[in-house]
């Protein structure tokens, strides 16, 4: 586990497999809050929060408890109420202990609780059969990812909000459709990781 | 609640077109993106959702005046979570090919804002013949929007449908962006833009990503505000 | 009560959660066995695809750098069979290689893999993997996206360059281990990384 490997494991999820821009995680967020940049660079930072902690937390029960018990098929609803219990414990902590947190950024975990970006997040470092480290990079990289794919999004929102658009493109299809202009942006990063390690 | 009572024949049909789950209430958009690459894999995934909406509703209906209120979200995703794994394990056990294409997708149903949405929205304050209806309508109004999905970017982007080759390059070569993410984003903003068109032309709103049919409506201090736009 | 409010929803919920972990583990007891056998069935059928010639697989291992990697030695002599994986754009993908004693790819079955669907997931396709039935080139299986593969290459599929170096390392690393296992040197540039000795160009 070398540094280059970690930060190819970065380099990765935050460009070439942007977890919103290429595997389609955590899209609810991008689409729903990315018009303002102050809300969207908060819900980025919800979202790299509770990744890193999910992480942090479902990687060692995996390891530990589920695969040496034969329990690998309980992973979905273990995973998931783990998350959803942990968000909750973080909720009412920031709320009491840390007001100034809360406000920037824990209005918005409720919603990514059951959201597919922390799940899939957790699911992957699993599937890809990642050691804890590399676990924890890629969940930071997959964070920072969703951070830049959300502030370059509120920016090319924001030309929109002046621009002449047909009525029925209005709202949710220009955003969409401004999506995959960003998405294939993205495709050019694509040899980007191995290319730097050679 | 105001209009109670829907026949149970408007119930089932409500998701196929007019409160299709993706086009009109957009739910459920991280598995449609990903998994309307071809159209085979989007009835898969339709299946298998549906198959989980109608169990879950189902059950959620059953205990709805037995799970108490505080505890309802957590209660919905457990249930929820247990049917995703028992479909799971039986798609790998008797149809593994659908397991492979669909991968990480599958698992991630238990997220999918169309289940615990309509848990949510429906089968918390209905009974349970009504619940059912909904989740079969919803499931297959899903199966048809990403079966609409898949086969255009199936056919755009390599030039066959459901495998069998329609298209085989000697006019217009195929596309291969439209199964690459781009053309995910590009033909959804498409079809929400045709289903905008068409419902405006009968005098509905335009879709819209709003806290209405969000499940975590109700624990988000935001959507008191007015939601996150 | 305060302490009645706190409690029947946290029992309501725990019992639930029971119950759902029970069914849970009831389907699993039901599922696991066929699933294993589905799972030993296809290895099999892939074992007997990528070495057509052999009558039964012996099960043997080796040392190479202090890992023990398993392999299978065709009971009549003709040839082996190793199952390797490279990381490909959705996960691992595993290749079983079928390598006969004369040195030649008898044939390559891609068995696990996680790819784009409609992409790289063409890699399955025949059309694809015969490429790979070719005398053990000494420098190893290169990739070319030129459309005219030379005797040491194959083609890549266009648009899923990901996918198809991460099937032509596997397959370069179980050459590596068959070379290891029949004792013969390689002529060609060679790293410990597996598969990366083999240079492959992206893009």
């Amino acid at each position: 586990m070398s540094v280059t490997n970690l930060v190819s494991i970065l380099l990765a999820a935050i460009l070439t497999n942007n977890f919103i821009l290429s595997k389609f995680l955590g899209i609810c967020p991008f689409l729903g809050v990315s018009k303002k940049l102050d809300t969207a660079v908060g819900m980025s930072a919800a979202v790299i929060f509770v990744m890193l902690i999910a992480t942090a937390v479902t990687w060692p029960i995996q390891t530990y408890l589920l695969t040496p018990n034969d329990l690998d098929y309980l992973q979905t609803i273990v995973f998931i109420l783990v998350i959803a219990a942990l968000v909750q414990f973080v909720e009412i902590v920031l709320k009491k202990y840390m007001v100034g947190l809360y406000n920037a950024l824990g209005v918005y975990l409720p919603l990514i609780t059951t959201n597919c970006a922390v799940l899939g997040v957790t699911i992957l470092n699993i599937d890809e059969k990642y050691n804890f480290i590399e676990s924890m990079v890629n969940s930071l990289g997959g964070g920072l990812g969703f951070m830049l794919a959300m502030v370059l999004f509120a920016g090319v929102r924001g030309r929109l909000e002046t621009s002449d658009i047909p009525k029925s493109l209005q709202g949710l299809p220009i955003t969409l459709v401004s999506a995959s202009l960003v998405a294939i942006s993205f495709l050019g990063f694509q040899g980007l990781v191995d290319g730097l390690f050679k | 609640m105001a209009k109670k009572q829907k026949s149970l024949g408007e119930v089932f049909t409500a998701g196929f077109i007019k409160e299709n789950p993706i086009l009109r209430l957009v739910l459920g958009t991280c598995p449609t993106l990903a998994v309307s690459t071809m159209a085979f894999n989007g009835i898969g995934m339709g299946i298998a959702a549906t198959a989980v909406l109608v169990g879950s509703n189902a059950v959620i209906s059953l205990l709805r005046n037995v799970i108490p209120d505080k505890v309802r979200i957590p209660a919905y995703i457990t249930i929820i979570a247990g049917f995703v794994t028992i479909i799971q394990m039986l798609v790998k056990a008797y149809a593994p090919a659908i397991g492979e294409a669909l991968g990480i997708y599958l698992r991630l149903i238990v997220v999918n804002c169309i289940i615990l949405g309509r848990a949510e929205s429906f089968a918390g304050k209905n009974r349970v013949l009504p619940s059912i209806l909904d989740g079969l309508g919803m499931g297959i109004g899903f199966t048809i929007a990403l079966l609409l999905m898949g086969s255009i970017r199936e056919i755009l982007g390599s030039g066959t449908w459901f495998g069998l080759t329609v298209n085989s390059g000697s006019t217009i070569e195929p596309m291969l962006i439209f199964i690459l993410s781009p053309g995910g984003f590009f033909v959804f903003g498409l079809l929400i833009a045709l289903a905008n068109k068409i419902a405006e032309g009968k005098g509905k709103e335009p879709a819209t990503l709003g806290c209405g049919g969000c499940p975590m409506a109700k624990s988000c201090s935001k959507a008191a505000e007015g939601g996150c736009e | 009560m305060n302490l009645k409010k706190i409690l029947v929803p946290t029992l309501t919920l725990t019992v639930i959660t029971l119950v759902v972990t029970a069914l849970l583990v009831l389907t699993n007891g039901m599922t696991k066995d066929k699933i294993a056998a589905l799972e030993l069935q296809a290895e099999e059928k892939a074992k007997r695809e990528v070495l057509a010639a052999a009558d039964d697989f012996v099960e043997q291992t080796i040392m190479i750098d202090g890992q023990e990697i398993t392999y299978y030695e065709a009971g009549n002599g003709v040839g082996y069979v190793f199952s390797t994986s490279s990381k490909g754009y959705g996960g691992a993908v595993v290749v079983m290689s079928g390598i006969t004693s004369e040195g030649e790819i008898a044939g390559i079955k891609i068995t696990s893999q996680n790819e784009t669907p409609g992409l790289g997931q063409k890699a399955l396709k025949t059309s694809f993997t015969k490429q790979y039935k070719k005398i053990i080139p000494d420098g190893g299986i290169l990739v070319t996206k030129s459309g005219s593969p030379a005797d040491d290459e194959i083609d890549a599929i266009a648009g899923a360059t990901i996918t198809t170096n991460a099937v032509t390392n596997a397959v370069n690393e179980a050459i590596n281990i068959y070379h290891e296992v029949t004792g013969v040197e390689i002529n060609g540039k060679e790293t410990e990384e597996s598969g990366r000795s083999f240079h492959c160009r992206i893009y």
